[in-house]
């Protein structure tokens, strides 16, 4: 079974008056214990696909399955995704520790178990010293850092990461692609990255797709690839097929 | 709808509202002035002209009651928006129902905590006794303004929600046609033939005009007061349906991720 499975997904948005297709008949899929890359410029419908998988986007056309039970049919699968994103953000009065215990209630974790976890955490992601600290007095490293940990808090089964470490410091970048290969390697949680970063692609991912004007244009092994070579015919290929 | 979920919005809205003082003055500044300033008035109307000013001091208060009952919620999906926090909610396994849900049990007990400050107020500064000594039927009215407002409340969301963050200054602004046209401080008799129905069946008219009969006459026509809570009431099931109409569009449009980006 597979862990995502994204099925002629399509979705066209209206701006000036004009229809545009952000994704067009988008077909993948995330095995269990794997990591996809998905790569592609701005505006190739990375996010819009993350939306839709995480199900705040409806599609027009096609569905999404998660762990092997259509969204449509069962949203509640949603609730088995965490997300890891450059935009998340939280209520700027909170704390990092608000943080924890409220998304630790939404998630139904009981006070001791919400504890122990929101502990765990706070060390894997070296958090101990910003517990106390608001939301709008963390820098964007420490921000990402908390997102990552709030997505894992409910231990989810799969995970989606949107640009990770887009904005980051090169050593805080490091520390996260170590711990997202930490997390992949010893819970087997399947992911599907997006990233601008080809480096970051080939490190994390097993395999990786070439997404373009909102269609896949084709989907391979990282290993033994020359990404930077394979992203640039890939964009030649999508302007030679316009 | 999960229990937990809603209770942790609970729990999330009290840290909120404890941690942002503006929201704070927000709630209790203008609502406290306004009864404050309208007391004064119907104290010096006292010697010439004694029950218009308790009209407009005992409007006053049902008026800043509807107001906050409505405001508070749309404030609060305004707040997640500007955060940029509602996603992080939405993502989380929060359905629409308990959102709302949540926002409006808070907002109903902050709303309460407003009422009760400024019926202290009116008692203790201007001597207003027939609220208390009627309290059975002012209770209805409360209870009737109350149901109104969140009806209110749930259709500004959706409002909001289908037309986007940029109408969210109609979190505080919308509701003041509805209450121009619900007839605080004077009869529907006064208004153009053609806009009389219409003001019939606005969410707070017959509540204001029971408000008015009892500071005037001491009673409250019950038959007007059923028929205020029975449009009260249909406010608030249209409200629901719509609301889940305007998440369900706002997934398809995008709308819903413009809302927390």
């Amino acid at each position: 079974m597979n862990a995502i499975e994204v099925n002629n997904v399509s979705k066209k948005f209206r701006t000036d008056g004009k229809e545009f297709y952000a994704l067009k008949d988008v077909s993948l899929h995330v095995k269990d214990n794997e990591v996809l890359g998905l790569l592609g410029p701005n505006g190739s419908g990375k996010t819009t696909l993350m939306n839709i998988i995480i199900g705040l986007l409806t599609p027009d056309g096609g569905n999404v399955k998660l762990l092997g039970r259509d969204t449509s049919k069962f949203p509640e699968m949603t609730e088995k995704v965490g997300l890891v994103s450059t935009d998340a953000r939280f209520h700027w009065a909170l704390s990092v520790k608000d943080v924890f215990t409220f998304y630790g209630m939404v998630y139904g974790l009981k006070k001791r178990g919400r504890e122990k976890r929101t502990s765990e955490l706070v060390n894997f992601f070296g958090l101990e010293k910003l517990v106390n600290r608001r939301v709008d007095g963390l820098s964007t490293g420490e921000r990402m850092r908390l997102s990552f940990a709030k997505a894992l808090l409910n231990r989810p089964r799969i995970l989606l990461l949107d640009e990770p470490t887009l904005g980051l410091d090169p050593h805080i970048s490091i520390k996260l692609r170590r711990e997202i290969k930490h997390i992949n390697r010893e819970f087997g949680t399947p992911m599907l990255l997006t990233s601008h970063y080809m480096s970051e692609v080939q490190q994390l991912a097993n395999r990786v797709s070439f997404i373009l004007q909102g269609r896949i244009m084709d989907t391979r092994k990282v290993r033994g690839q020359d990404l930077e070579k394979y992203f640039v015919k890939m964009v030649r290929r999508g302007s030679d097929e316009d | 709808m999960k229990i937990n979920r809603v209770l942790a919005l609970i729990y999330y809205d009290i840290l909120v509202f404890s941690r942002a003082k503006w929201r704070v003055m927000e709630i209790f500044y203008f609502p406290i002035t306004t009864v404050v300033m309208w007391g004064l008035f119907s104290a010096y109307m006292k010697s010439f002209a004694f029950e218009a000013g308790l009209i407009v001091l005992v409007l006053n208060i049902f008026w800043n009651f509807a107001v906050v009952a409505q405001s508070n919620t749309n404030m609060q999906l305004m707040d997640d928006s500007w955060s940029g926090s509602i996603k992080q909610l939405l993502i989380s396994g929060i359905k629409e129902s308990e959102y709302i849900v949540a926002r409006i049990i808070s907002t109903t007990f902050i709303s309460i905590a407003l009422l009760f400050v400024l019926l202290a107020i009116s008692f203790y500064m201007f001597d207003v006794r027939i609220i208390f000594e009627e309290f059975g039927v002012t209770s209805l009215l409360l209870f009737s303004t109350l149901t109104a407002s969140v009806a209110m409340s749930v259709l500004i969301a959706a409002f909001i929600i289908t037309a986007g963050k940029e109408y969210g200054f109609l979190s505080w602004s919308l509701l003041q046609i509805f209450i121009l046209l619900s007839a605080p401080f004077y009869p529907v008799s006064l208004f153009p033939g053609w806009l009389q129905p219409v003001a019939a069946v606005m969410p707070y008219t017959a509540t204001f005009q029971g408000a008015r009969s009892l500071v005037l006459s001491g009673t409250v026509d019950m038959n007007a007061l059923w028929l205020g809570m029975a449009i009260s009431a249909a406010y608030l099931a249209v409200s629901f349906p719509v609301y889940f109409y305007a998440f369900r569009r706002a997934r398809k449009t995008g709308y819903l991720v413009k809302l927390g980006s």
